[in-house]
């Protein structure tokens, strides 16, 4: 229920950051309901995800759930400071659900696998992080001299690249032979 | 100690992670913002701090039992002793209690643990008053989590433990006796004469008497040497057949098994066991405490062994069930199977009594009038089984569990009693 609640609160927001959608009052209304709509289908998918073990449901309920900051987008809220909110509040979505997966899946799992101080740790190297984005994005906006579908292109295989490299690093025969 | 072998497993967290990541990067670059990238910062910043935190896991653990051997009402602990080391220098560990037993409330199955850096950890699961029978663990669970949750060691260790619980047994004082003496030691006064304590007759002097039995005032009576002759106390033969196919009733026959046994023991009887069911176990008759250990043990068993076989009596050794033994049944008269190998044994001209357990005390009938219809059947059925066992003049006495055995047996011994009187 928890998972649920959060997602939906999540979307819920972007939603309402959506009503200030420009142009006629019916199209920032269809953004918010449909957003509404989109937050509550995410939510769906999280809980049923935790609720049946099934990780696709669960990633892709996260996914929409953050894909819902386009109505704050929409509504022209978006920013380094909202984006850099949203990223936290994910986070401890993400958190919250794989918590309640696990014991779900009734594996032996610490409570609060999280201390505090490793919380406050990672949203304060988070903030620090946003600003510095924020800081190089220079506010965010898109700005002449666009990126070209090469360098759109050439971002995507390195991210690509980086996020195999690290898959690959947890998921290496890691365990000692001696064992 | 014993290593267990841990085997890396990565979480759905990092998986989670991972997409998030990508689809922020991919979203800031494709709608040209790149403050987007921030959506899934805080999960590239867990991604790079849990794996840069990652490391080896060792562990080595051990599970021993304060005890192994308790009596039902007692309490005992399982010990877990961990050693070892992990990325995020905490282990967490599940150990499932065996089928109806139960940890205290203090000492759930799941606990988490701090790996010291060095020496050991020992964790207590305390058992509380666990059931009689024979109690196996399932394998003890380890899981390492590393900082972060995005990979963990997982791995398994086998528990060699094993708990047996013997159930209490009723204290019997009267109880049925075999006119049949064996020749050892033991305290019942055997019908034979020899050196005894028991006064048994006067005779006259044959060379080879001992001094001490000349009776002196007969003696002088009938001018000629007069001796005493005795009783000698031998120990009578019981054998208890143990009716073990799976029912409701096995746990209260066993239970009775256990006090007949611990009763005629004290009385420095020779006691065997056959066990019969899925499984023959037997166990010949001994006096003493070992015996009362062994026949403790083979009825333990009796919870473990679950199957449909049957198995007859045919290659029970004679040594098993001694001519002279009297055989005590304890049965629930479940199934056609008991009746023929109590039946079995009768014909083979042991004296044999049956304590049924009873049906009524152990079974309730159901609620649908096809149950309740059923169960009425059912029970009919049983006093036809009752019916032919007097016919074939083998006693047979139930026992409602929820009463003491003591007035059961007691009415054994005068079946007994009165089947001497009868045949002589």
């Amino acid at each position: 229920m928890a998972p649920f609640l959060v997602a939906a609160a999540i979307g819920g927001a972007n939603a309402w950051a959506g009503l200030d959608t420009p142009g006629t009052a019916g199209g920032a209304t269809a953004v918010f309901v449909l957003t509404l709509l989109a937050s509550l289908v995410a939510a769906g998918f999280v809980s049923s995800g935790v609720r049946t073990a099934k990780r696709r449901d669960l990633i892709g309920g996260l996914l929409l759930t953050g894909a819902t900051y386009a109505a704050t987008v929409a509504g022209h809220h978006d920013g380094p400071l909202t984006a850099g909110l949203a990223g936290v509040a994910l986070l401890g979505l993400a958190h919250l659900s794989h918590g309640e997966l696990d014991r779900t899946q009734e594996l032996p799992t610490a409570p609060g696998a999280w201390p505090w101080r490793v919380t406050l740790a990672l949203v304060a190297t988070c903030a620090l992080l946003d600003g510095l984005v924020a800081l190089v994005s220079g506010g965010g906006r898109p700005r002449p001299g666009s990126p070209s579908a090469l360098s759109v292109l050439v971002a995507c295989v390195v991210v690509t690249a980086v996020v195999t490299a690290l898959t690959a690093l947890a998921e290496g025969a890691g365990d000692d032979p001696s064992l | 100690m014993t290593p267990v072998r841990l085997q890396r497993v990565v979480a759905p967290m990092l998986l989670t992670s991972v997409a998030m990541v990508v689809a922020s990067a991919l979203a800031a670059v494709v709608l040209q913002r790149p403050y987007l990238v921030e959506l899934g910062l805080p999960f590239l910043v867990v991604l790079v701090v849990g794996l840069l935190l990652d490391g080896p896991a060792e562990v080595e653990v051990t599970v021993e039992l304060t005890s192994e051997r308790i009596l039902e009402d007692d309490v005992t602990e399982v010990l877990v002793t961990l050693r070892g080391r992990g990325p995020g220098g905490r282990v967490v560990i599940d150990l499932p209690a065996p089928a109806g037993v139960t940890y205290a409330k203090k000492t759930p199955a799941v606990r988490e643990v701090r790996l010291p850096a060095e020496g050991v950890v020992v964790v207590r699961y305390r058992l509380e008053q666990p059931p009689w029978g024979v109690h196996r663990w399932q394998p003890l669970t380890v899981r390492v989590p590393a900082p972060l949750g995005l990979v963990s060691y997982e791995g398994s260790a086998v528990v060699d433990a094993v708990l047996r619980v013997l159930p209490l047994a009723e204290a019997l004082e009267q109880l049925a006796r075999s006119s049949r003496t064996g020749v050892v030691a033991g305290a019942r006064v055997a019908g034979a004469k020899a050196a005894g304590f028991e006064f048994a007759d006067i005779r006259d002097f044959v060379p080879g008497d001992r001094r001490r039995d000349v009776n002196w005032r007969a003696t002088a009576r009938r001018g000629e040497l007069r001796v005493n002759d005795h009783h000698p106390e031998r120990s009578t033969d019981v054998v208890l057949l143990l009716d073990a196919f799976p029912s409701a009733g096995l746990p209260s026959a066993v239970r009775a098994t256990v006090a007949l046994a611990t009763a005629y023991l004290a009385e420095r009887d020779r006691v065997g066991l056959v066990r019969f069911g899925t499984s023959l176990e037997w166990v010949t008759p001994a006096m003493g405490a070992r015996a009362l250990y062994r026949i403790v043990d083979t009825l333990l068993e009796a919870s473990v062994h679950r199957g449909v076989a049957w198995e007859n009596l045919r290659r029970l050794p004679q040594q098993a069930l001694p001519s002279t033994a009297m055989v005590l049944a304890v049965t629930p008269l479940a199934d056609l199977y008991s009746m023929n190998t109590v039946t079995q044994v009768a014909a083979q001209g042991l004296r044999v009594a049956v304590i049924e357990v009873a049906a009524e005390s152990v079974a309730e009938p159901g609620t649908t009038p096809a149950e309740r219809l059923a169960y009425a059947m059912w029970l009919l059925e049983l006093e036809e089984n009752r019916d032919r066992f007097r016919d074939r003049g083998v006693p047979i006495v139930a026992w409602d569990v929820r009463e003491p055995l003591a007035p059961v047996v007691e009415e054994v011994a005068a079946f007994q009693r009165y089947a001497r009187h009868r045949t002589g």
